[in-house]
């Protein structure tokens, strides 16, 4: 196996030249990679709710989707990275039924803040794969450039 | 005051009782559970918990209502799972784990017996603490491990690590291994609020 790099909720990772970065399993949570392709360096962090504003105070910024994707992306030019894009996946309703209010339609929510969030630090989006019902597993090869997503029955798909 | 993990390891161990006791006389066979474990987990962690990284599950979740948050899990296998809903159905030898992912039969047998255990667990938990504490709803997913444990991390996300009480649960002499796993996720608060009910209980 490749090089790489595994993360789980609220972490984040950075590869530079090659390797992968891989989340283990996505739900109603988002995994996002910025990436320069062009100096073929690339950070992923997995978010799980939209918006650090609503957290108490000192909430661990990499959780949330507006905090997580600035932090990813200051630490990607501190090592140099210079033009950002994204990818991302996620943002599954897993359970219809069994969440609290507070979490309904998470997955939509994280989703568009992420949007949001990255158009406002001048981000583009390059890809996406959101929503539905199934969980997703991510990896992404920092030297290709490609972001499989893969499903438990649907098999994997490439962005 | 003892430490919280014994005190947890303590409710773990009342709620399983139940919820053995409950599973035996719906299947009508001894049911045997393990002690429970009682840990502490860093939320990162959780999603990794026990299952293979990619492995596909059969999951039934119940948020918790009342007094107490955090969530409950009844999981196995997707293989264990089918057993499951084939000794509930009498179809020992029919039900295949690819049957069960397309079975609505299947599932909600599965889903039964989740509901059940979760059921008598928290149901324990009242009765013992005095602590008004329920499934707000249940609900079953067939999924991947991982992606099904952090939902269940998401009451969690101001908690930098959790408590995490597991048992396991078989059932040993059927023709195929029925194993399944019972975990008991409270929030921060809510191990707070039950060492302290349970201390109080202890000098009545």
């Amino acid at each position: 196996m490749t090089k790489g790099e595994t993360i789980s909720i609220g972490e984040w990772k950075i590869v530079k030249g090659e390797g992968v970065l891989r989340t283990c399993g996505l739900g109603s949570c988002i995994g996002i990679v910025l990436y320069d392709q062009e100096r073929v360096i690339a950070g992923m962090v997995h978010v799980m709710l939209p918006d650090s504003t609503k957290a108490r105070k000192g909430a661990n910024p990499w959780r949330y989707a507006d905090t997580a994707i600035a932090s990813l992306q200051a630490e990607l030019k501190k090592q140099g990275a210079r033009k950002l894009c994204a990818k991302m996946a996620g943002g599954a309703q897993m359970f219809k039924h069994a969440v609290k209010r507070e979490f309904m339609q998470i997955g939509e929510r994280n989703a568009a803040a992420a949007r949001e969030t990255l158009a406002r630090l001048g981000i583009t989006l390059v890809a996406e794969d959101i929503g539905g019902t199934k969980g997703r597993t991510i990896q992404y090869d920092v030297k290709t450039g490609e972001l499989a997503v893969r499903t438990v029955h649907h098999g994997q798909m490439i962005l | 005051m003892r430490n919280r993990l014994d005190g947890m390891k303590e409710v773990a161990n009342i709620g399983t009782g139940y919820a053995a006791t409950a599973l035996s006389s719906l299947l009508g066979a001894n049911v045997v559970m393990d002690v429970p474990a009682a840990r502490y987990l860093c939320m990162a962690e959780l999603p990794r918990f026990r299952f293979a990284e990619g492995e596909e599950i059969a999951a039934v979740y119940a948020p918790l209502g009342g007094e107490l948050s955090g969530g409950m899990f009844f999981m196995a296998t997707t293989k264990a799972a089918a057993a499951f809903s084939a000794y509930l159905l009498e179809e020992k030898l029919k039900l295949k784990p690819h049957v069960f992912a397309e079975s609505e039969l299947a599932q909600s047998a599965f889903q039964e017996v989740g509901n059940l255990l979760i059921g008598a667990y928290l149901t324990a938990l009242s009765k013992l603490t005095d602590l008004k504490c329920y499934p707000l709803v249940t609900e079953l997913s067939i999924d991947l491990a991982s992606a099904v444990l952090a939902e269940g991390a998401l009451h969690l996300i101001d908690d930098e690590e959790c408590i995490v009480m597991e048992t396991d649960i078989c059932l040993p002499h059927s023709t195929q291994p029925l194993d399944g796993l019972l975990l008991f996720i409270p929030d921060k608060n809510a191990s707070v609020t039950l060492t302290q009910a349970l201390e109080a209980s202890c000098h009545d």
